[in-house]
């Protein structure tokens, strides 16, 4: 019997030091990104204002992590080139309509890609595939908006070399943060 | 935290040799097979209904090697794997999928009964574990505790039947991934 209650011990003890590990949970956040025509000479931003979405507010001071995120939506080449989409983030809403303006600004962040499109196609984004294409920059970038920043920023999509011409449409990006519920 | 974890794990283990010394050791094999659910993972909190608590589900089995060390306890090396299902949902319009997690863990747990004895048997169990998640292009690795409630009745002295459902914590640093597990399997004892 003694050597029950070491072993109970040793496991409540255990359980005790796992802190919120049982009051934890992956919440989804989806925000509906605006369509829009993108080229070399000129672009918008696409804003994303996390601090609108109740849930978000919610659980804003317990998240610990960025668990698994996603840009999906239709994207069209206009152009009889192929295509390498990229994905910058700037950590507040930001009006840029070039690339030079975009590069300038010493806080953007190349988030996501390459994703290659062939001449004139549209493609649906794969989710897995879209998972995967995230930088480590980008999801730290996105982590700290999230957890210390106002969660408002901007995403602006571009080629990534070249001229190029091509549509964005239904897009969505899905952040699931690791938070405490 | 990991401090404290290896201080319970040595407390458990001090425990279970020093009973082991003194009991007469008895063993078995089992083997099971269930379905294994995420629990509170990828919840969409803006339309959250109880229901969207569990994941797509998924296969589970596994073995295990239950082994007496004290009257009313049984210490069980086990080894468990899940495949879940994909997950569909629509975002702005348009329908996706996502790819479920494989899930393989290894791990033991003690069991607050002597399930290795002939009867009828309800019964606890905490126990410690690593499990590991994959899926394409990704890949995750973590300490687990698991908690549960099995229930088990012999077929004669060397076979028993045993239902289980259980809660696995994996755990993330100051969060943890949930799963949860129904499981029936078929035991057998090598000393009647």
């Amino acid at each position: 019997m003694k050597s029950l209650r070491w072993l109970i011990l040793g496991l409540g003890i255990g359980i005790l030091a796992s802190g919120c590990i049982f009051t934890s949970g992956q919440i989804q956040i989806n925000f509906d990104l605006d369509d829009g025509n993108v080229t070399s000479t000129g672009f918008v931003g696409m804003p994303v204002r996390l601090s609108e979405e109740e849930e978000y507010n919610d659980h804003k001071d317990d998240i610990k992590n960025l668990s698994d995120l996603a840009l999906l939506g239709k994207i069209k080449n206009n152009s009889i080139s192929p295509l390498d989409v990229e994905v910058w983030f700037t950590p507040n809403i930001t009006a840029h309509t070039t690339e030079a303006q975009l590069m300038g600004d010493a806080t953007a962040v190349k988030i996501w890609g390459q994703f290659h499109i062939g001449s004139n196609q549209m493609v649906q984004i794969d989710w897995n595939e879209s998972a995967a294409l995230f930088t480590k920059a980008g999801k730290d970038a996105l982590l700290k908006e999230a957890k210390d920043g106002d969660g408002d920023f901007s995403l602006y999509a571009i080629g990534s070399s070249g001229t190029y011409d091509f549509d964005i449409s239904n897009g969505a990006l899905v952040l699931v943060l690791d938070a405490g519920i | 935290m990991k401090r404290w974890l290896a201080l319970a794990a040595a407390a458990a283990l001090l425990g279970a040799s020093s009973a082991m010394a003194t009991e007469e050791l008895r063993v078995g094999v089992g083997a099971f097979y269930g379905l294994s659910a995420p629990v509170l993972q990828d919840v969409d909190a803006s339309s959250f209904s109880p229901g969207d608590a569990l994941g797509e589900s998924g296969g589970e089995w596994g073995v295990r090697v239950p082994i007496k060390v004290i009257p009313v306890a049984t210490i069980e090396p086990y080894y468990t794997q899940s495949s879940y299902d994909d997950r569909t949902e629509t975002f702005n319009g348009l329908s996706y999928s996502r790819e479920g997690w494989d899930r393989k863990a290894i791990g033991a747990n003690f069991l607050f009964a002597n399930t290795l004895a002939t009867g009828f048997k309800f019964y606890p169990y905490v126990g410690i574990g690593s499990t590991k998640l994959e899926r394409t292009d990704e890949e995750l690795s973590k300490f687990t505790w698991n908690f549960g409630l099995g229930m088990g009745f012999s077929v004669n002295e060397k076979i028993s039947v045993h239902v289980r459902s259980q809660l696995d914590l994996m755990v993330t640093d100051d969060t943890s991934r949930k799963f949860g597990d129904v499981t029936a399997g078929l035991q057998y004892n090598f000393q009647p």
